[in-house]
């Protein structure tokens, strides 16, 4: 997959000092196995470059195309195979259903994709602790233990790419290792590339490439 | 389980309020286009109080008049001359206007030697008018030479005499409308020197028309056979007004002396208030009724709105629109069919109370209620369901885009 932005700058940034960006106003693309992590300081528009590539946000100038389409144009049913098929994201606000339980909240996305088995999910589950809560209602969870099941559940699909938001702002180092592990895995078994946002850099992890926003 | 998801902002109390007001709406269409189709039986019928009310008029009679023609025995009777009926024809009042057809040839009736009412003489007069103005439920009123018998209309007033007056003083039995019919006897016509015997029933009793009615083919074919060639000038007519409580028309009639049937007009007041009263209730009723499933699909549109941030979540899953529509779909069209089918029960119940009264006034129900009311019923369903499931589809369509 390639994701190709071509001179993007959002529209509230307009108005904005952007010159230093090494994304706005650019020629900026990521492509097959790369991670990126795309860094900078609140309300730069991390979340906003996120959300401009799966087709969320519209409010742009620019051009953006994700392997040659743009994500405005395409129609319902592409929008869904993208987002439970080709790009799987962690949303800075996770996105997860609080009156569902932890499990259910997994399930959601496993019976839609098909893509593990219930053995398999348990695995991850144990790896990042979270085996003792699955029958929890989410709301019940501390921060830190709902971005770990937002992991998790990104992790239940097949994707050319991942997008995390912010993912590991709640965790401490060594769940933090464990997830970036997990999803180092998960990254070479499916041959896919990350964009991940962070708001500084992790000594621990590697990218092929750092980007300010 | 994306309904476990929706399940959790669901309000009971909220869809039992719309499920009871959509309920109390279909009750009241279905009952209302039931009893439509009960009834209609009672507009369509000649008999019935529905039809238009005619006003008879004739001439009046002044003691002036009986005295010249007492005097003269060859002074033409009053009559309408074809200048008098135009004027009256051209009045605004006037909706329809026709003449009674009378006999120029001669009229006898008797009986059989071996009838209940043997020995029975009378000279008679036949009247016609056309047959859209017979008040009786007759199907063959026609004549042709070929016909076994000639029908014949009498006033009501003769029966309600013979029974109530003749039969009671005389001790004879008395006699219903249906019995009545079963009376024949023979009239003899005569004229230009020819003279032929027929048959003749009674077949009806009318509440509006005070004469012995024939059909109009008879009566033509009397006076061109035995009497002058055609009617006489009619000495009666028949309006029918555009409002017969009209004060124009009344006056116009004084103004001419024309004499009018007045005592059988009041009906026509209460007819015109219970048009009014009628036409109030049922627009009252379809208020309700479209009130009530706007309560119903205006309850869908809230779920679906409280379930906003849900379904962009699922949107964001990967989860199709019409997959996270598709449960309150499910639920729109059961709700829908539950209260079309609970709606019956009481629609029976309603029914059931109404025919019994119809019963006693007269009048049978309608064998067509139950294939009219489940075809309604059926076809309720199918436009509802199609109106929420693409209400429904716009709505998460719109919080999807």
């Amino acid at each position: 997959m390639r994701i190709h932005f071509s001179n993007l700058v959002p529209s509230p940034l307009l108005e904005t000092n952007y010159g230093d960006s090494e994304v706005w106003g650019r020629d900026f693309s990521v492509s097959g196995t790369q991670k990126v992590l795309v860094s900078a300081a609140s309300g730069k528009g991390k979340t906003t470059l996120l959300n401009i590539i799966i087709g969320r946000r519209s409010d742009y100038v620019g051009r953006v195309s994700v392997d040659g389409h743009s994500p405005l144009e395409m129609s319902g049913f592409e929008k869904s195979i993208l987002l439970s098929r080709k790009i799987s994201m962690v949303h800075q606000g996770l996105a997860l259903f609080d009156e569902l339980s932890l499990w259910d909240n997994i399930i959601l996305k496993n019976r839609l994709t098909k893509h593990r088995s219930d053995e398999e999910i348990m695995q991850m589950l144990q790896r990042l602790q979270l085996t003792e809560q699955i029958h929890q209602k989410v709301k019940t969870l501390s921060f830190g233990q709902k971005q770990r099941t937002a992991i998790v559940r990104a992790l239940c699909q097949p994707f050319e790419f991942l997008l995390l938001d912010e993912p590991f702002s709640h965790l401490d180092d060594h769940n933090t290792q464990i997830a970036w592990d997990l999803i180092s895995e998960e990254l070479s078994t499916h041959a896919a590339g990350m964009i991940i946002t962070s708001l500084g850099n992790r000594r621990t992890m590697s990218y092929d490439a750092i980007y300010n926003l | 389980m994306i309904w476990k998801v929706f399940k959790t902002e669901i309000s009971r109390w909220q869809l039992g309020a719309a499920f009871a007001g959509a309920f109390a709406g279909m009750v009241i269409v279905l009952a209302a286009l039931g009893f439509y189709f009960d009834v209609i039986g009672v507009f369509d019928d000649s008999e019935g109080f529905w039809k238009e009310e005619y006003i008879i008029i004739s001439k009046r009679i002044s003691s002036s008049e009986t005295v010249l023609q007492i005097d003269n025995q060859q002074r033409a009777k009053p009559t309408f001359t074809p200048e008098e009926i135009d004027e009256l024809n051209s009045q605004a009042f006037v909706s329809k206007l026709t003449a009674f057809s009378n006999c120029s040839f001669g009229v006898a009736a008797f009986t059989d030697n071996d009838s209940p009412l043997a020995g029975f003489y009378t000279d008679l007069f036949f009247e016609a008018v056309p047959t859209e103005y017979i008040d009786v439920n007759y199907d063959n009123w026609s004549w042709n030479e070929s016909d076994a018998f000639v029908p014949v209309i009498l006033p009501k007033t003769y029966l309600n005499l013979y029974n109530f007056g003749f039969a009671t003083s005389q001790n004879l039995p008395q006699v219903s409308e249906e019995s009545a019919s079963l009376v024949k006897f023979n009239i003899v016509v005569h004229g230009q020197g020819k003279k032929e015997k027929l048959k003749a029933h009674i077949v009806g009793f009318s509440d509006r028309i005070n004469t012995l009615l024939v059909p109009e083919e008879f009566i033509r074919w009397g006076n061109q056979n035995f009497g002058t060639g055609d009617s006489y000038r009619p000495s009666r007519l028949i309006v029918v007004a555009h409002d017969p409580s009209d004060a124009e028309m009344f006056r116009y009639f004084e103004e001419k002396s024309y004499d009018v049937n007045k005592s059988e007009l009041s009906n026509s007041k209460a007819l015109m208030f219970l048009r009014i009263i009628i036409s109030l209730v049922v627009a009252t009723g379809l208020l309700i009724t479209v009130l009530a499933f706007w309560l119903l699909v205006t309850s869908i549109l809230l779920l679906l709105q409280k379930n906003r941030e849900n379904i962009i979540k699922l949107g964001l899953l990967g989860y199709q629109n019409k997959s996270i529509a598709k449960p309150y779909n499910i639920l729109s069209a059961i709700m829908i069919l539950s209260v079309v089918v609970l709606a019956v029960l009481p629609l029976m119940l309603i029914r059931h109370y109404y025919v019994s009264q119809l019963v006693v006034l007269g009048y049978a129900a309608s064998s067509s209620w139950a294939l009219a009311i489940a075809t309604t019923a059926l076809g309720f369903i199918v436009v509802l369901v199609v109106l929420c499931l693409v209400f429904i589809r716009m709505r998460v369509n719109y919080f999807l885009k």
